[in-house]
């Protein structure tokens, strides 16, 4: 028993010790807590650019930096137990049912305030899965953007002109059988046409350029059985030959479609802005190009979007804003995407400027692009995308995972086991109701 | 005797004469000490086992009864948790991903278990065998993969079985077989989850299994040579019998094994394709963290303690007579 009780009062000790010591080290400022995910090289840019610069112009303002693996269940956790990052790093992926939550602190009182920032200067989308209520939740960082790789090798080899803005759904077919033909490929033997992944965000761009829609205006009705999305999956049927590919581009063994396309062993790959620095890096001998995805009844891609968001919890929101408002500067961002180049910046500022064709890469881990016409060649797409707004993140909502989750499985069956298109869309969208009607009751009234 | 029992007291002092002339003597229910009471000395051992005990019920049990208790309560892990009764359970019972998710881990389970137990023990007896060189380097190897990471077991197996250029495929085009697609295709993704966890589980069950087997007297397979019984049936009447208690063990573990897994899953396929590998565990996980349902998540967690609970019980009932005959 004295055992115990001694154990007890120096645990508790100790944990007083720990909060005296923390006060200490802040020396005084106010300490806030940021929060990110990624790979650990891109840490540098936090802790030696952006950390450093933003204590030097806030002196009263000290930032405790941490990298979180897992990161979604992790903000999670740290929310239940109240201690979550007063800035948090997050996607629109997740973020936004988190929002619709109340992890979020609504930012519209600074936005608009004299410590305020211009909200006409972010891509429009970028602002879609951050508002709720009338209220905002986050400032955009980032867009990334689905798009179409192609190997100019094989391009050539086939004597194909490479794909650009005024390509279709034909167009896109026609050179996929060519490029898998050996009797029209100039002789190479087992290229794949086009690779793609079969999950949900695989198919939706094209059924937004069939024109459909995933939800209804209050993103709480699933709207997508319909004969666009009938039409639109048909397509993606027809141009598939087999699925001797593994599942989606984000396969956790490093063995996505993208393998194959880095090694030359396919024509064309569907995928997102973020792999472009990852073939360059790792595709030593490979030659390719990046263009906008072919159109159908109109140009289109999916976006998801990464921003800084303020916990709901935080003590110091002043402060707070004060480090959200750095990241997502004009500078910040044109750093951020000169040094890392996964997506492009949310801002006009930054994608107008002519930084922006300067990447300069982050040494061993994301390869510099100093040819202008290399930049042309994989990157000019990206502001052409994003002024005629030829991306969308309609189907980002509060309820998402539960839309993605039914949808995942009605591709998959239809793609996989010939499942018919009609009968799949009617049992997503049913099952997705019912898991909708179950997750509101656990919203903030 | 230990040096602060209580001493007796002296001899004289305690014989009392009685009045027929008779003496008795009595033992004084008051130790004849200078001493006011008996110091109880306690087991040391006790200490450590409490320290333990204390560190499993916090960590183990606490969260086991906090699991229960949210599973009838609506909470998402940033609003107030609500008091729902039994509307969880309601939800579970009406939806379709329970149930599904469940019939594909009955499925891993009836086939993964007894794959492990047959290959364990056929691998054990081989072992066990007195022509056998090299017992300790085999066991080595058996074992070796059960101490590697799953996750790093499944990055590699998602390499051998990549359609393309994984070994498997390449040794099967060459005797003239195209390989499918393993863990693209719905018909073989399951299969191959079964073939990771069999074969990362399988040097635990061959050890267990040798330990089993030298438990066995050898008077008996002399026994049954005298009788004229061949090696087969040296097995069927003498070995399989009396390694029921250990076939009994391992069975039990392999299907609480078979309703917990998760890294295999969540490496591999990620429940797909079309849920044909949705484990009722990865289901929760989903639920849990995609979602953002914690109660629900706990009412499935509840589920499965319910379900492991009532195939241990039917497993113990159907071994429970075979074992308690070898007494």
């Amino acid at each position: 028993m004295r055992a115990l009780a001694a154990t007890i009062i120096a645990l508790v000790l100790l944990s007083g010790a720990n909060a005296l010591w923390q006060r200490q080290r802040a020396g005084g400022r106010v300490e806030i807590e940021m929060s990110v995910w990624g790979m650990p090289f891109e840490n540098a840019l936090y802790l030696k650019e952006y950390i450093p610069e933003f204590e030097r112009q806030n002196p009263g303002i000290k930032v405790r930096f941490h990298h979180l693996d897992n990161y979604a269940s992790r903000i999670l956790m740290l929310r239940a137990g109240g201690i979550a990052p007063d800035v948090m790093r997050q996607n629109v992926d997740f973020g936004a049912q988190l929002i619709r939550r109340g992890m979020n602190l609504p930012l519209d009182r600074f936005m608009d305030g004299p410590d305020g920032i211009d909200r006409g200067d972010f891509i429009p989308v970028t602002w879609e899965a951050l508002r709720s209520g009338g209220k905002t939740y986050g400032i955009p960082q980032d867009i990334n953007i689905r798009a179409l790789f192609y190997n100019k090798d094989l391009f050539d080899s086939a004597k194909i002109p490479y794909p650009d803005e005024r390509w279709t759904w034909k167009e896109l077919k026609d050179a996929a059988e060519r490029l898998a033909d050996p009797a029209r490929n100039g002789g190479k033997q087992g290229i794949v046409g086009l690779l793609a992944g079969f999950h949900c965000f695989d198919w939706l761009p094209f059924y937004y350029e069939a024109g459909g829609r995933v939800w209804d205006s209050g993103k709480s009705i699933p709207a997508f059985n319909n004969e666009k999305a009938v039409e639109s999956l048909l397509y993606l049927k027809s141009l598939s030959k087999d699925f001797l590919m593994s599942q989606s581009s984000s396969e956790r063994g490093g063995l996505g479609p993208y393998t194959f396309f880095q090694n030359g062993q396919a024509g064309m790959l569907i995928d997102g802005s973020w792999r472009t620095p990852q073939l360059k890096k790792d595709g030593k001998r490979l030659r390719f190009g990046v263009a906008p995805l072919p159109r159908d009844q109109k140009a289109m891609s999916i976006s998801t979007s990464c921003y800084w968001g303020i916990s709901a919890q935080t003590r110091h929101p002043a402060e707070a804003w004060k480090l959200a408002k750095f990241l997502s500067s004009r500078e910040a961002l044109i750093r951020y995407w000169q040094t890392l180049w996964v997506a492009p910046p949310a801002r006009w500022s930054s994608l107008r400027s002519s930084e922006f064709q300067h990447i300069t890469g982050a040494g061993r881990d994301s390869p510099a692009l100093p040819d202008p016409a290399e930049f042309r060649e994989k990157c000019a797409w990206i502001p052409s995308v994003l002024e005629h707004d030829w991306t969308t993140m309609e189907f980002v909502g509060p309820f998402t995972n539960q839309m993605r989750d039914k949808l995942d499985y009605a591709v998959s069956d239809v793609l996989l086991r010939n499942a018919d298109p009609h009968a799949a869309l009617t049992k997503a969208e049913r099952e997705t109701i019912q898991q909708i009607h179950e997750a509101e009751k656990t919203f903030a009234r | 005797m230990p040096v602060d029992a209580v001493p007796m007291p002296a001899p004289d002092a305690a014989v009392r004469v009685l009045p027929d002339g008779s003496s008795t003597s009595h033992t004084s229910h008051t130790p004849h000490t200078s001493h006011t009471s008996p110091r109880r000395r306690r087991s040391p051992a006790a200490d450590f086992v409490a320290a333990a005990l204390f560190l499993i019920f916090l960590f183990q049990v606490v969260p086991c009864l906090g699991g229960i208790a949210l599973s009838f309560f609506r909470y998402d892990g940033i609003n107030p948790a609500q008091w729902v009764g039994a509307d969880n359970y309601r939800r579970m019972a009406a939806d379709p991903t329970v149930g599904a998710s469940l019939s594909a881990t009955l499925k891993y389970a009836v086939t993964a278990v007894p794959l492990s137990l047959v290959a364990g023990l056929l691998i054990a007896l081989v072992l066990d065998e007195k022509w056998f060189r090299g017992k300790t380097l085999a066991r080595t190897i058996f074992f070796m993969p059960n101490v590697i990471s799953l996750v790093a077991v499944a990055f590699v197996w998602e390499w051998l079985l990549n359609p393309k250029f994984g070994i498997i495929n390449t040794l099967l085009k060459g005797v003239g077989v195209q390989g499918p697609a393993w863990l693209s295709d719905p018909h073989t993704a399951l299969l191959c989850i079964v073939l990771v966890q069999v074969w990362h589980g399988l040097g635990f069950s061959v050890i267990v299994y040798l330990a089993g087997l030298q438990g066995i007297p050898e008077v008996y397979y002399e026994a049954a040579r005298i009788d004229g019984a061949s090696r087969w049936q040296q097995v069927k009447a003498v070995t399989l019998p009396l390694l029921m208690p250990t076939i009994m063990f391992l069975s039990i573990m392999g299907f609480i094994g078979a309703f917990q897994v998760f890294q295999t899953v969540f490496m591999m396929t990620g429940g797909g394709p079309a849920d044909s590998t949705r484990l009722i565990v990865f289901y929760l996980w989903q639920v849990a963290f995609d979602r953002v349902e914690l109660g629900y998540a706990s009412a499935i967690a509840v589920l499965i303690f319910a379900a492991v609970m009532a195939l241990t019980l039917i497993q113990w009932r159907f071994f429970r007579d075979r074992v308690e005959a070898l007494t």
